[in-house]
């Protein structure tokens, strides 16, 4: 697995991820009336995920390849260099 | 105490400072110093996303829905989280293609069309003078608030409020000014604006601490922070549904929104500038990736408690709550806190109007008017060399075009509505280049006509579904068409098309509009098929990456595909004689003159890379093709250099393939050389073994007689002069066979010595008779001759004339009928030749044989042990002598079923031109 793969995947991982966090119904397990130190549940939920989100894009982003490398090799490219997929 | 001329003072000082920055900022740039290569200004000017909407209208749509206006900031966060592999390549694609806004972007995708340019233009303008009117009410409203201090009295509640002056008009009519000193001082080749850039990220500042400096006074000051806000809130009832996600139960549309902003992030007009077109170097997405939605998350953190704080204080509802982050610090006095706000808001709306209208005006101008005016020929636009003056004021009138058009907006619609209601319809219009934009950049096989059609079918579900109705809400439509449906029919009520209802109206018209949108341009896109150009593109496009190794920019330069261009490129390829016949030929079937025509157009280049595709294959044909084909790229003589080496190589497999051909071609003709020798060598092998068997037969007799004489001395003297006779005449027949045979391979080889002359055959024929008179006498045959007195001279050699008939009475004498024996010799002058016939009485020759009795060695013996009646050769040489004469000879049996021998020799051409002259 090369650097960009690796990049490529947990970007989309995240995107995922985000998408699910964002967004019923997973929301709705936080959208009762309960409160944690004093906060609506919800409220603290949306901004922690939204956070934790963020921050998981900043080490994404910090061990990210170059994005010159972010296409996948060409079919022939990844024929005449086989070492690639396997380093 | 807040006097209106300390509010007017400041602001116009605030403005005056933006314009300082950005003034600094453009003079760093000349002198190449830049102020903003560094990420985080790319963020803050990203930031421009955060408009009046998130400083006054968020608090307003808390206020009433609770969270419901935070999807709006979580989708920017999901599209940034996808940065790596759309944000990049949006960027990279902008930068390579030297793309000035999002209408060039798609309309260069689908090979530049400029159809498709004008269309996102129309809709871009359409769909954004909406949110530009949103954020002139939240100025001008914030400004009107202001103007009361102390008191806290809304607008619409100002019974005594002076009509005039407009505050709204004068702050359009400001801000056009300010857009146009802005962003349209000067033209820049690469739409660059620096300054503006830098003033940019300066409001993303300003805004951010005004917004964090009220939430912090209403959670800390007027209340002793979160837990005791929403503490006190929760005691409230109708507070408390604030608190959950989906507060009035529709979780569709929190979906909705997601979507619609994470869409928008990337397809608002200004955004697309800021994030791609401003961009000076694509490594600062990597730090902006993640301070950009840490920005949001800040300047949401107290969306919330000012909305509980403001819903708590104003707990009458007297007051707007899209006013609470001004009103709040007014109702306690706070002077500098609420002017701290005003000016915050104002740097929201001005920043978000200013990146708009030039993004905009850009669009209007590059993708709308200019294309319309350089093809009005009568303008002759063309032909001035300078138009970067008649650029500017097309941008400018735009400018100021599209922001009357948003105080239109504003004044005869916007009035009832939420800032958010406005800002949403904005972002449903936007969200309709998603498509064509997501899809032009990872499917080669999306088309032109279904991005095109798309976009129509999308804008005029989201007019029908969305803008009509906010008219019709205005009073600008009767209430009607909402309720019944235009005419009254139910089926099209346009927040329930087709009776699909249950859906809130924004998620209803993303439905229909993407579902007409995404089909049409999934659709089209599989039927019809891309021109080579689109194809061109789509690769640029796609694979950006691949094509761009790093990001380089002056390597590339503007200018469309010249004939001259392609027909460099196909002779330094396909060579220059067959460029210059194929050319030839393409205008000629078209009619074209390439002597006067320069610019080549699609189809040319369509052909050019056919012809080249031959030669280099097809993808490497796009990609040069591509090179020269579309403006905006690598130079041909860099093109040509970096391909130069590849040249060297196909001229030298060239040349081994034409060697390779050669040889084969060789060695066919040594095959076939080999087969004739073969073939030579059997004939020869016949010729020998049946040239030898018919010398023995003689030899074998004569050895045989004189062997005879040899062992018996004692024969009688008859018997010794019968057997020496037959010695002789078999000795004869030897010495006839070997003349002959000596006759035909010298005839055969082409060595023969004829004497051809123009004779008269008449003597040739008597000759040959007389000679052969003994002949007759001997087998009692008679001799008939029929020979006309007027025979003409024919072009001959006279002994081998002789020869033949003389060949051909003796073999007469030899078949006719015994003992009654009759020959006939007859000669007839026919146009051009004469015929001799020699007749006999004899059997005949069988249908079969009469062509093979020609050849050598075949005679029409009826057994083989029957004793042949001659050397077999006599015929094999007549047709020979006759051949060469240029004559004819053939055998056909008469009526009495005898042989009749006849051939033909060509009369003298002397003779017959006499003849012909007299």
């Amino acid at each position: 697995m090369n650097r960009a793969s690796v990049t490529r995947e947990r970007s989309a991982a995240l995107l995922i991820a985000g998408l699910l966090l964002f967004n019923p119904p997973l929301l709705l397990v936080f959208a009762g009336d309960s409160s944690l130190f004093g906060a609506p549940l919800s409220f603290l939920y949306l901004f922690a995920a939204w956070a934790g989100v963020i921050l998981l894009v900043a080490v994404i982003a910090r061990r990210s390849a170059p994005p010159g490398e972010a296409e996948p090799p060409s079919r022939q490219q990844a024929a005449n260099d086989p070492g690639q997929s396997g380093g | 105490m807040l006097q209106s001329w300390v509010i007017l003072l400041v602001s116009l000082g605030y403005l005056g400072l933006l314009f300082a920055i950005a003034y600094y900022g453009d003079k760093r740039a000349d002198s190449r110093r830049s102020l903003i290569n560094n990420p985080y200004i790319y963020t803050l000017s990203i930031a421009v996303y955060a408009t009046s909407w998130t400083f006054y209208g968020s608090v307003g749509r808390a206020a009433s829905s609770g969270l419901d206006f935070l999807p709006i900031y979580l989708g920017p966060t999901l599209t940034f989280v996808a940065w790596w592999f759309l944000l990049t390549k949006i960027i990279r694609i902008t930068k390579a293609n030297r793309i000035t806004s999002i209408a060039d972007f798609i309309a260069s995708r689908y090979g530049k069309s400029t159809m498709l340019g004008g269309l996102v233009t129309v809709i871009a303008v359409v769909g954004i003078t909406p949110y530009i009117a949103l954020q002139l009410k939240a100025v001008s409203t914030s400004l009107t608030v202001l103007m009361q201090y102390p008191n806290v009295v809304m607008p619409s509640a100002m019974v005594d409020a002076p009509v005039t002056p407009d505050t709204a008009l004068m702050v359009a009519m400001a801000m056009a000014v300010f857009a146009i000193l802005f962003g349209t001082r000067h033209i820049d080749a690469s739409e660059h604006h620096e300054g503006m850039v830098a003033a940019i990220a300066f409001e993303s500042i300003v805004k951010l601490v005004a917004f964090l400096a009220v939430g912090l006074f209403v959670t800390f000051t007027l209340h002793d922070g979160f837990g005791d806000l929403f503490g006190k809130a929760a005691q409230d009832p109708e507070l408390t549904k604030l608190f959950t996600v989906g507060a009035d139960g529709s979780y569709g549309q929190w979906i909705t929104l997601t979507l619609l902003s994470m869409a928008a992030i990337i397809c608002l007009p200004r955004q697309f500038h800021v994030a791609a077109v401003e961009n000076v170097d694509e490594g600062h997405l990597k730090k902006a990736a993640w301070l950009f939605p840490l920005y949001l998350l800040l300047i949401n953190i107290f969306v919330l408690p000012i909305a509980l704080g403001g819903l708590l204080y104003f707990s009458n509802g007297s007051v707007d709550a899209d006013t609470f982050v001004l009103t709040l610090p007014m109702a306690e006095q706070q002077e500098g806190l609420a002017l701290l706000a005003f000016i915050g808001g104002l740097s929201a709306a001005t920043g978000m109007v200013i990146v708009a209208a030039i993004a905009l005006s850009t669009m209007v101008c590059n993708d709308l008017v200019m294309p319309v005016l350089l093809r009005l020929t009568w303008l002759r636009l063309t032909e001035r060399g300078d138009l970067t003056g008649l650029l500017l004021a097309v941008r400018r009138g735009s400018i100021i075009l599209i922001l009357l058009m948003a105080y239109g907006y504003y004044h005869f619609i916007g009035e009832s509505y939420t800032l958010v209601t406005i800002g949403l319809l904005s972002f449903a219009a936007v969200a309709q280049f998603a498509p064509a934009m997501i899809g032009g950049i990872f499917w080669k096989g999306a088309t032109a006509a279904g991005a095109f059609v798309g976009l129509c079918a999308g804008f005029v579900v989201w007019v029908y579904t969305l803008l009509l109705p906010s008219f019709a809400l205005s009073g600008w439509l009767p209430v009607s068409f909402i309720e019944q449906g235009p005419f009254g029919v139910a089926l099209l009520k346009p927040y329930a098309l087709f009776g699909l209802a249950g859906f809130d109206y924004l998620s209803h018209s993303l439905f229909w509009s993407m579902l007409a949108n995404i089909g049409a341009y999934v659709g089209l896109s599989l039927v019809r098929r891309q021109s080579a150009l689109e194809r061109v593109q789509a690769t640029r496009f796609v694979d950006v990456f691949r094509l761009t190794g790093a990001p380089q920019e002056s390597a590339f330069w503007r200018g469309s595909a010249t004939v001259k261009d392609l027909r460099d490129l196909l002779a330094r390829f396909v060579g220059k004689r067959r460029t210059d016949r194929a050319f030839s030929a393409y205008a000629g079937a078209r009619g074209l003159n390439f002597g006067r025509q320069r610019e080549a157009d699609s189809e040319l280049v369509n052909f050019a890379e056919r012809l080249l595709a031959g030669v280099i294959g097809s993808a490497s044909a796009r990609v040069m093709v591509g090179s020269v084909a579309k403006g905006e790229v690598v130079g041909m003589e860099e093109v040509l250099a970096i391909l130069h080496e590849t040249s060297e190589v196909i001229e030298y497999s060239h040349r081994v393939e034409q060697k390779s051909r050669e040889l084969e071609i060789a060695t066919t003709e040594l095959r076939a050389a080999n087969e004739r020798l073969q073939e030579l060598d059997r004939l020869k092998d016949d010729f020998l073994s049946t040239i030898s068997h018919e010398l023995r037969t003689p030899l074998t007799s004569i050895r045989s007689f004189s062997e005879i004489l040899f062992d018996q001395p004692a024969l009688d003297d008859d018997q010794r002069a019968e057997f020496l006779g037959i010695i002789i005449r078999e000795s004869e027949r030897l010495t006839r066979l070997i003349d002959q045979i000596l006759d035909l391979a010298r005839m055969e080889a082409g060595h023969m010595d004829w004497r051809m002359a123009d004779i008269d055959p008449r003597a040739a024929i008597e000759e040959a008779v007389a000679a052969s008179r003994g002949l007759f006498a001997e087998n009692s045959t008679r001799l008939d001759i029929d020979l006309p007195d007027d025979l003409p001279a024919v072009h001959a050699d006279h002994d081998r004339l002789m020869q033949v008939i003389v060949n051909l009475i003796s073999n007469a004498v030899k078949f006719c009928d015994r003992p009654d024996g009759r020959v006939r010799l007859t000669a007839e002058a026919r146009p051009a030749f004469i015929q001799i016939t020699v007749a006999d009485n004899g059997p005949g020759v069988p249908e079969e044989a009469r062509e093979v009795i020609f050849e050598r060695f075949r005679q029409a013996r009826e057994t083989l042990t029957q004793k042949p009646h001659g050397t077999g050769l006599g015929l094999a040489i007549c047709r020979q002598i006759i051949d060469f004469f240029g004559g004819r000879i053939w055998v056909e049996n008469d009526a009495s079923g005898g042989a009749r021998f006849s051939f033909t020799i060509p009369t003298s051409v002397r003779m017959a031109m006499a003849e012909g002259a007299e």
